[in-house]
């Protein structure tokens, strides 16, 4: 009798486990597995950059945006990839 | 010197030792000094004498506690040394010194952590893990593991500061002695919990263990899966045991963990939400108070250390030979690696609490708590969680991955495991290439020690199983109603009837691919987003003021040269260049410096 009652206990169990997983956590949680690069890569790339591959600036629109990205005339600013001794 | 003696032959020492001598010996001689290492530490452990209390002076008046001992820090010093022989012995690959020493200090921390005597002491060696580990997983593979342990980084600082917040704020501070906190309203609680709750995994901070623990190495991952959160487990009983609103918190999670597991593909990943759900199910017990519930919580704690250590050794395995750690992409895997699906077929019985298997001794500990204390739902929820389990790893891993003929063509030329030392695959040739997670992957023999160690392991699960009497009398325990009839065929009954619905919805219950986002997807663009806005403030603010902070940066900066040169701070040859980054880092110290006298000021 003890094993009939856990029986049916494990099957309703399994039951409502199954269906949180596979249907509704499934159906909120599942993506495809470039998610994270299709939704933030470029935004990432661009960041990094500093300019989109369309080629406008990135981040805020304001003057001082434009200002951040380039600073190739502000004396002292180095930049990595020009690798020179003296960035000015 | 008695006490000169008790200190470098106390096993979390040895194991520290033994690390730093595996960092600068040659990489030949280091594959062994691991296991010499764990072996010695076990034996420390063993002929340590348990009335001892050893203290050694730090600072001022200030005092490390490095060995009190009771049960509980007994049971898991024992089981994290023994854990420590297997994983080392599953460590003998050639090469990655690095990794083997960090392994040794994470272990030994682990250790010394268990016997800390007071708060000084825990935090210390709490951290030294945190580090430890921290490199484990950024030597993982590939670029990913590198991003992943930044993140991992952050969330274990976070909930390090959480916790030394905490307990500089106790009325005794760091001097005080590990034990239960019992102000229950006071911040220091909170921030003591927060920071053991991170490690802990408890949610919304449990998603560091899947992200992290499948970008280790197979041996990474079997030394952190082993200590970290089990730590934090010996901490929650030490300090948080009988916190009754945390039993529902914990049994809602381990559901939640294991049907996380159940969607999920990545065998490893899968395995991580298992030690989510597990540690949840431990701390269910511990807070619903009791020796009962101690007992239960530590038992599950080394227990699980086992079984699950056979399932990541499994998993490890067959990453190893064919380079596969998604599910969709395995199959029919028995007959290619006996040894390995035998192993994974015992531990998975075991993790889900079949009878005679070791976590059905352990689990029942926790279930009387529950019962005991009257927490009638959270009895339902971790009886549901331990289905889940039985679904998620005992059906879904044997099935999908060992039984089921596989869908996809397996590595053609990966040949059956053997035990034979002299076949042993240098693994820096072969699996610790970077981006080694697909089938494109050199097909490799599993080395005869991995092989070993995973049967040496499940030898372990089998005894604890059958005779588990052992280890209730070393925490004080009945087990003489562990076997009644009733109960046991209440667990066969109960098992035999999940398994219907997975057997008729199998199709339905095969994993897919892709990727299944968890909570962090919320806190990790907020971050995201939120670096990259204040990196525009703080970069607006110095393109601004750059002139006035370059003449600031030169003129100390020249100042500071020598200094500079003798801590190598910069590897640029320029003088230039030098002044202005030591005047960067002047700079930003000054302004830290000036921030935290503020907020002092401003307490006192």
């Amino acid at each position: 009798m003890i094993l009939l009652k856990y029986f049916m206990y494990g099957i309703l169990a399994s039951g409502i486990l199954i269906f949180i997983a596979k249907v509704l956590l499934y159906g909120i949680a599942h993506r495809d597995g470039d998610y994270y690069e299709k939704k933030y890569g470029e935004l990432d790339r661009a960041y990094l950059s500093g300019i989109s591959e369309d080629g406008t600036s990135v981040g805020a629109d304001s003057d001082a945006d434009k200002d951040i990205r380039d600073l190739s005339d502000i004396p002292g600013i180095v930049h990595e990839d020009e690798g020179g001794e003296d960035g000015d | 010197m008695t006490d000169f003696i008790n200190v470098i032959t106390h096993p979390g020492i040895v194991l520290i030792l033994a690390g730093a001598v595996i960092a600068i010996m040659p990489k030949s001689a280091s594959r062994y000094l691991l296991p010499l290492g764990a072996l010695a530490a076990l034996a420390a452990l063993i002929g340590m004498d348990k009335s001892i209390s050893l203290e050694v002076p730090f600072a001022g008046d200030l005092k490390l506690s490095l060995f009190v001992c009771d049960e509980i820090s007994w049971f898991f010093g024992l089981v994290f040394a023994i854990i420590g022989v297997i994983g080392s012995v599953y460590s003998m690959d050639k090469g990655r010194r690095g990794e083997k020493a960090a392994s040794a200090v994470y272990a030994g921390s682990a250790l010394m952590t268990v016997f800390a005597g007071n708060m000084l002491t825990f935090i210390i060696f709490w951290e030294v893990m945190a580090v430890a580990s921290i490199y484990m997983v950024f030597r993982g593979n590939g670029p990913d593991a590198r991003r992943s342990s930044y993140r991992y980084m952050v969330m274990h600082l976070f909930g390090g500061n959480m916790l030394l917040a905490g307990v500089m704020l106790l009325p005794a501070g760091i001097t005080a002695a590990v034990g239960p906190v019992t102000d229950t309203d006071s911040l220091p609680y909170w921030l003591m919990f927060i920071g053991i709750g991170v490690n802990c995994a408890l949610p919304p901070f449990h998603t560091w263990v899947a992200d992290s623990y499948p970008q280790a190495t197979p041996e990474s991952q079997l030394f952190m899966g082993s200590y970290t959160t089990k730590v934090a487990v010996y901490a929650m009983i030490r300090f948080f045991a009988g916190t009754e609103w945390l039993v529902i918190f914990a049994a809602v999670t381990a559901v939640l963990a294991a049907c996380m597991a159940l969607i999920e593909n990545d065998l490893r990943k899968l395995l991580s939400y298992h030690i989510v759900s597990q540690v949840a199910m431990m701390v269910a017990g511990l807070a619903a108070g009791g020796d009962v519930g101690a007992a239960g919580a530590a038992m599950h704690a080394a227990f699980n250390i086992l079984y699950k250590g056979v399932l990541l050794m499994a998993a490890g395995n067959i990453f190893i030979a064919l380079g596969l750690r998604y599910i969709t992409d395995m199959g029919g895997l028995v007959r290619k690696m006996p040894v390995t699906a035998v192993c994974a077929f015992i531990a998975s019985f075991a993790i889900a609490g079949v009878p005679y298997f070791s976590g059905f001794a352990s689990k029942a500990l926790i279930m009387d708590a529950l019962h005991a204390g009257g927490f009638d739902m959270s009895y339902i929820l971790v009886t549901m969680a331990g289905v889940g389990t039985w679904l998620s790893i005992t059906m879904k891993i044997n099935y999908f991955v060992f039984i089921k003929k596989p869908e996809k063509e397996l590595p053609s030329s990966a040949g059956p495991e053997r035990v034979s030392v002299s076949s042993a695959p240098d693994r820096e040739s072969a699996s610790d290439k970077p981006g080694c997670v697909s089938t494109s992957a050199t097909p490799v023999r599993v080395p005869a020690y991995k092989i070993f160690a995973m049967a040496a392991a499940t030898v372990l699960v089998v005894i604890t199983g059958i005779r588990p009497e052992i280890c209730y009398d070393m925490l004080s325990m009945d087990a003489s109603h562990l076997f009644a009839p009733d109960h046991v065929l209440e667990y066969i009954g109960l098992f035999a009837g999940a398994t219907v619905p997975f057997v008729l919805l199998r199709k339905f219950m095969a994993p897919h691919e892709g990727i299944n986002l968890d909570v962090d997807r919320f806190y990790r663009i907020t971050l995201y987003r939120g670096i990259f806005a204040l990196s525009d403030v703080v970069h607006l603010f110095f393109a601004k003021y750059a002139v006035i902070f370059d003449n600031f940066y030169r003129s100390v900066g020249d100042a500071l040269r020598s200094p500079g040169r003798v801590f190598g701070l910069r590897t640029s040859d320029t003088k230039e260049e030098n002044a202005r980054s030591i005047g960067e880092m002047v700079h930003v110290l000054a302004i830290l410096c000036v921030i935290a006298l503020i907020t002092i000021l401003v307490m006192d």
